[in-house]
């Protein structure tokens, strides 16, 4: 019998985005199943309707052969159906058992009483037969546990956790408190909790993103384990060697729809790209060929490691040049928001360094980019030469004339201008002269500020220009006027309010935003999500504008055909690493795709 | 001191510090639901009005008869009931119309102090000190002779319940399935509601309960410790805001907040039992206050995630926001 | 296996959603409805507490406000809107910048002490030197003191991310308690009652010798720099990103901790300057009770105001109508001055802070709930209502300047912004 069938699930966002669209199939009993497409496919959505945080607009769900409806967690708790979030829902500051205890009901309650009686009461029995009296020592406590089972006690449910443990090979202190927990262990305890209400149908979204390949591996076994209790488990992924490692069917969904459904053991990596990606698509993306590429900023072997330890961006190293677009591919998380943030002076980072490489050679030194006193200091250890190209040692002449011959354009460079970008801060690289352009994943939540104007986003890059206490909003909002107009911004005028605007409208005045600085370093994180195609292809006219004025671009993608398309070189990132560099004219989407996936067989 | 002076000033502090412990568990219960509820002072006023009016309903009513259950149960009822109105309208602002905590609290504070002086003002003088004796004739225990008696046995049933309530507070709190998804609700509502737990419920009871445990405090105050005469500005001033601090004070626990109820008590008798200037006396009103800023700043540095206000403090929670 | 629960739970006939879009017109509607309504209900409240005094109460609560016969009743309740309006502009930056000072009571109360302290020795000294030189001195002392009072939570907010909500709430009563020991010290007879003092009063000034006159000039000129620093500077921009989004100021390279210190230390050197105009310019004394509230109200005036100037200026002169009208209309009918105001500031506050409600949501009632008939026919009252007001607000042309730009094409951007949902 099937576990789940979904019966033409339709389920809509507004009137245009259709997250699952007539989907129809069926979860056998008892197996490991994949749930596969790429991002914004419907995979979570699809199994966000099953567990009741999204209502269907049409079709049935039908659980073991019953059809039912699920209008929240607790229902589908009901039909023992769990789901773990990417996002985790626990309390920090409770221990395990406090975690898995929350919210349990008078029946569930009893379930457990019953549950442990069928454990208990042989055992019981067993001990009467053989002769002990009603209140051996042992009797007592067997019947007392199966009391404690039937009400809140913490040793009795810690005793329980202990058993589900055991039975699926987990580690889990059931006293830990939350906040000393890794994200591993804080995702062992939301299977451990879904399981102690009594799941069957265990669904995990993404489990792996946040887990290192060991925790990966461990994973996986416990899972296996599940499935030879009989519990029959979906994970959402679009990692395809986890794919044929774990699963025995495999579910494809391709921008809502069914893709088809295969048996794991029946197919290879190639063929489940070929049915997640579809036919290729002739995207029609423009690409010029470079001119006047120059180094511009090299990458040397930087780490970034996030707060709770674990490794965001490994050893990564590359070298980002001018006129020329590099685009990143790679899983989500695999590291490229900690790229970006680490270059844009965001992040901290250890291991190695960033150089920005300026050419100047033979070029006047400007107060623009120099102070006097680090004029001074790099005149000392021979960065310039005077007019007639002897070496020139200004340390010891008093300001007035620096800044004198500085003017004049007496101070000359020797050589290129190299800049550490170790540990500065944002402003301070902008303070360097550097024009860096960043154009953040979280549009709202970092890039711009949704309750204020356009033109006082405008703003945010440049209102420290001028001196004195006040800014003034002429330039911006001349900048907002003309970014409205070339850009074709939708808005009732350029004082409404960014968060009111739809999200190709909200792209768009960021990426004008941040173009309008005519930066020598451009990065964009996914700037086409959630954008509709024409919007979208009005980005990929941008990105190849400031490739042609001689921009370094770094691109962050999600759809490969795009950056296959818009490219000209494609670095793929691997769970932090760098997986390889590419040149999309010579290779296939599907050598990128196993690339992108590369890591985790290396680690193994 | 002499010794008979100190003995009195122990047994004055332990009533004190009912007052204290009834309003800092009050708010503890309500704030470990997550709402930050600064009405505490016009919360307290409330009760203090019920308990002077459900007495003289009583009294009225009877002729006078000194029965020593409706004596107590009455004014407790009442105190109750006022100031559960008081935690309702709370809750009613902040879980279904969703406003900011602070604001309303501020608010209630404002209206509750106005409503209860204005109405207490309309009972005569005479009425609410004969309220307040008929509180006092409660103390049965003739155990005055020697210093343990005098301490602790000679108190108001007020003072016994004032403990109790904390104790039980307490191992609710930390204990029981009620008191682990109240401080869930408090902590991550959103956890909560995953959980399957009604957050909405479970702020406007814990808050409503709060608030009746908290109108006790106020009652006592007027009944007990100041046997009916009656002076708002120093109810709300020492009582009501201190009780905020000493839920800071005790982190968040009723079992920590009964001896720190001692402490703040102490600080506030004091001045009466010794011979000190004017000045001095007010320094030792100030104690409690600074204390209360150097649990909050020591916490804060050493940072224990044990120590710390409920994470969801003070922030509405509405679903559809995740 | 399937675990059956039958236990039917309560379904609540409404559901609450969020409101995206709400125009200007609407947003001031809800509002005045609100105010209306506060004003009527305190008409009643009147009648209920003195029967029969229904219009008498509004009679006399204009005369409170306004009274031909005696200017300095308008000059009071001009002082004591200025004031609080002051207090809320004190406070707009901090709570725009999510900070929440609610220790603005005491960092009156410590520029008050200050103030009176100076005022207190010079009158002793019976130095009768400068009258310009002890306001200076008043002015300038007390204004650090407020500083001192807002920066020390603030550093520890910056640094330690230490409770600002209980730690400002703390200060207020040390301030407080500590107006208490220094009158203890300084008046030796034990009384706490302190003298009216006669050196660095603020009217003597250049021999104006008008009641609050000063005191209204001071208010004036400080609400139009504040104006001018929010809207016009760039820490008045940078506060308000931090306040919208940390991650946004992080991204631009906006310092939080100096920004988080800077405006603390502005807070509360108003809020200090409060104090010294509560002493020198208004009381000419001192009492641990002088604040009277005045910080706590101005938080309920900035943060219903939404830290908009004109939303707070029209908040603060409805909550001193609210005060002088009340309090004076109440003496008249004969109920207690004091409380009756409390009373009806506090119910203005509660129903003004209930019309935030509908303003960001709007209640669904399901189609089939009894609910909903009646939830219907108050829906069509309030909408009457509303329509009437806003018809009053096109006769005036209050959003004549709004309307002058011609929205783009505003009806595609709200589907797409659905679609974008």
């Amino acid at each position: 019998m099937d576990a789940i069938r979904f019966e033409n699930i339709t389920k809509t966002f507004g009137k245009k985005v259709v997250a699952s669209n007539n989907v129809s199939f069926s979860i056998e009993k008892g197996k490991i199943y994949s749930l596969l497409g790429e991002n914004g496919s419907g995979k979570t959505s699809l199994m966000n309707v099953l567990v009741g945080i999204y209502k269907q607009d049409s079709g049935k769900i039908y659980v073991n052969g019953e059809e039912v409806e699920i209008n929240s967690p607790k229902d589908a708790y009901k039909y023992r159906i769990g789901m773990i979030h990417q996002h985790f829902k626990l309390v920090n500051v409770f221990t395990a058992t406090e975690n898995v205890l929350l919210g349990l009901t008078r029946s569930d309650y009893k379930q457990f009483a019953k549950d442990q009686e069928d454990i208990n009461g042989p055992l019981i029995q067993n001990l009467l037969d053989q002769g002990a009296s009603k209140n051996d020592k042992e009797v007592k406590r067997l019947r007392k546990e199966i009391k404690d089972a039937g009400r809140f006690n913490i040793k009795s449910a810690a005793r329980r956790i202990t058993a589900i443990c055991d039975k699926y090979g987990f580690q889990i202190d059931p006293y830990q408190k939350v906040y000393d927990m890794s994200v591993s262990q804080k995702q062992t305890l939301e299977i451990v909790k879904s399981l102690y209400r009594g799941t069957d149908i265990l669904i995990l979204d993404e489990p792996t993103a946040v887990l290192t390949p060991q925790e990966t591996k461990q994973l996986f076994n416990v899972l296996r384990n599940m499935r030879a209790n009989g519990k029959t488990v979906i994970i959402i992924t679009h990692k395809l060697n986890e794919v044929m490692e774990i699963s025995d069917k495999v579910v494809v969904l391709r921008k809502g729809e069914y893709a088809g459904e295969v048996e794991t053991k029946n197919t290879n990596e190639k063929e489940l790209t070929n049915l997640m990606v579809g036919r290729k698509v002739d995207l029609q993306i423009k690409r010029s060929t470079p001119k006047n590429v120059e180094n511009r900023l090299f990458i040397n072997n930087i780490s970034v490691t996030n707060i709770d330890g674990t490794v965001a961006l490994d050893n990564a190293s590359f070298v980002l040049r001018s006129g020329e677009i590099l685009g990143v591919a790679g899983i989500s998380g695999s590291g490229q928001k900690e790229l970006l943030e680490a270059i844009a002076g965001l992040r901290r980072y250890h291991g190695g360094d960033i150089i920005f490489h300026n050419p100047k050679k033979e070029k006047p030194v400007t107060l623009f980019h120099h102070s006097i006193a680090k004029i001074k200091r790099m005149s000392k250890e021979g960065f310039f030469h005077d007019k007639n190209g002897n070496k020139l040692d200004v340390s010891n002449t008093p300001n007035k004339i620096v800044e004198e011959m500085v003017k004049n354009e007496e101070i000359i460079f020797y050589d290129d201008e190299i800049i550490d970008l170790k540990d500065k801060k944002p402003i301070e690289i902008r303070n360097l002269g550097i024009k860096l352009s960043f154009v953040p994943e979280d549009r709202l939540g970092m890039g711009l500020v949704g309750s204020m104007d356009i033109v006082d986003n405008m703003m945010l890059r440049s209102y420290r220009k001028g001196k004195g206490l006040f800014f003034s909003r002429e330039k911006p909002q001349q900048l907002a006027e003309e970014i409205v107009d070339e850009l074709e911004v939708v808005t009732p005028n350029i004082h409404t309010k960014v968060g009111k605007l739809s999200g190709g409208n909200i792209q768009k005045i960021l990426v004008g935003r941040e173009i309008s600085s005519s930066p020598k370093v451009f990065m964009a994180a996914y700037p086409v999500r959630g954008l509709d195609i024409n919007s979208s292809y009005l980005i990929y006219d941008l990105l190849n504008q400031q490739k042609e004025r001689g921009t370094a671009v770094l691109f962050v993608g999600e759809d490969l055909d795009v950056l296959m398309a818009l490219s000209d070189r494609i670095l793929v990132l691997s769970q932090g690493k760098v997986a390889g560099i590419v040149d999309p004219r010579q290779v296939s989407k599907e050598d990128v795709g196993l690339l992108m996936t590369k890591g985790g067989h290396n680690n193994d | 001191m002499t010794w008979t002076l100190f003995v009195a000033f122990l047994a004055k502090t332990i009533k004190a510090a009912s007052i204290y412990i009834f309003g800092s568990t009050g708010e503890i219960v309500t704030e470990k639901s997550g709402h930050l509820n600064m009405g505490i002072p016009g919360i307290m006023f409330m009760g203090a009005l019920g308990g002077i009016l459900g007495e003289n309903i009583w009294l009225t009513a009877s002729g006078n008869n000194l029965n020593p259950f409706m004596i107590l149960f009455m004014p407790i009822i009442f105190a109750m009931l006022f100031a559960a109105l008081g935690g309702l309208l709370f809750s009613f602002f902040t879980v279904t119309l969703r406003c900011n905590h602070n604001v309303t609290g501020l608010t209630l504070t404002t209206f509750g102090v106005g409503l209860s002086s204005y109405f207490i003002g309309l009972i005569k003088n005479d009425s609410i000190s004969k309220a307040g004796l008929a509180m006092q004739s409660m103390v049965k225990f003739d155990w005055g002779d020697n210093w343990f008696g005098s301490i602790f046995l000679s108190q108001s049933f007020l003072t016994y319940f004032a403990i109790v309530v904390a104790i039980a507070a307490s191992l609710i709190i930390s204990r029981t399935k009620l008191g682990l998804n109240l401080r869930a609700c408090g902590e991550n509502p959103a956890a909560a509601d995953a959980a399957g737990i009604n957050v909405d419920r479970y702020r406007y009871l814990a808050t409503i309960i709060g608030a009746a445990i908290a109108g006790l405090g106020g009652m006592a105050l007027e009944l007990d410790l100041l046997k009916g005469f009656y002076n708002a500005k120093d109810a709300v001033d020492s009582f009501g805001w201190l009780c905020l601090s000493l839920v800071i004070f005790s982190m968040w626990k009723p079992s920590i907040c009964i001896g720190a109820s001692f402490i703040f008590g102490a600080a506030q008798q004091l001045k009466y039992y010794l011979e000190l200037s004017s000045a001095q006396q007010q320094i030792f009103s100030l104690l409690p206050y600074v204390l209360t800023i150097l649990v909050l700043i020591i916490t804060s540095v050493f940072n224990h995630k044990n120590t710390q206000a409920p994470a969801g403090l003070g922030v509405t929670y509405f679903r559809e926001d995740r | 296996m399937t675990r059956t629960e039958t236990r039917k739970h309560f379904k609540m006939p409404i559901h609450v959603v969020k409101k995206l879009d709400l125009s200007k017109k609407s947003y001031w509607t809800i509002k005045v409805v609100g105010i209306l309504i506060a004003f009527l209900l305190s008409g009643l409240l009147c009648t209920i507490f003195a029967p029969g005094t229904f219009v008498t109460y509004y009679e006399k609560m204009a005369y409170g406000i306004i009274n031909p016969k005696n200017y300095e009743t308008f000059m009071l309740f001009l002082e004591t809107a200025g004031l609080l309006l002051l207090i809320a502009f004190a406070l707009a930056p901090a709570f725009k910048m999510k900070f929440w000072n609610i220790g603005a009571e005491g960092q009156i109360s410590i520029g008050c002490l200050v103030t009176a302290g100076i005022m207190f020795h010079m009158t002793k000294t019976g130095d009768n030197s400068n009258q310009l030189l002890v306001v200076s001195l008043c002015l300038l002392f007390s204004v650090l003191a407020g500083i001192i009072w807002a920066l020390i939570p603030a550093l520890f907010k910056a640094f330690f991310n230490t409770n600002e909500t209980l730690f400002t709430l703390m200060m207020n009563y040390v301030a407080i308690t500590l107006i208490s020991i220094f009158i203890s010290i300084w008046i030796k007879s034990g009384s706490q009652a302190f003298p009216s003092i006669h050196e660095g009063q603020l009217e003597d000034l250049f021999g104006m010798k008008i009641k609050y006159l000063w005191n209204l000039i001071f208010v004036v000129v400080i609400v139009a720099l504040m104006i001018v620093y929010l809207k016009k500077t760039k820490h008045g921009y940078e506060l308000s990103v931090v306040g919208a989004s940390l991650n946004t100021a992080r991204y631009v390279g906006i310092n939080t901790k100096k920004v988080i210190i800077r405006t603390m230390i502005l807070s509360g050197a108003i809020c200090g300057l409060v104090g010294f105009l509560l002493v020198s310019g208004h009381e000419h004394s001192l009492n641990p009770g002088i604040a009277n509230g005045r910080g706590f109200t101005g938080v309920l005036v900035a943060w219903l105001g939404q830290f908009e100037p004109a939303s707070m200026v029209l908040y603060a002169v409805l909550v001193a109508m609210f005060q002088c009208g009340s309090g004076k209309a109440a003496s008249y009918v004969g109920i207690s001055r004091a409380e009756f105001s409390a009373i009806v500031t506090g119910m203005f506050f509660l129903i003004i802070i209930a019309t935030e409600f509908f303003i960001n949501y709007k209640v669904l009632v399901k189609e089939d709930s009894k609910l909903k008939p009646v939830v219907d026919k108050i829906n069509n009252f309030f909408s009457k209502v509303g329509g009437a007001i806003s018809r009053f607000f096109d006769k005036i042309n209050f959003f004549k300047k709004l309307k002058k730009k011609k929205p783009k094409d505003v009806q595609q951007t709200s589907k797409e912004s659905e679609e974008d949902k």
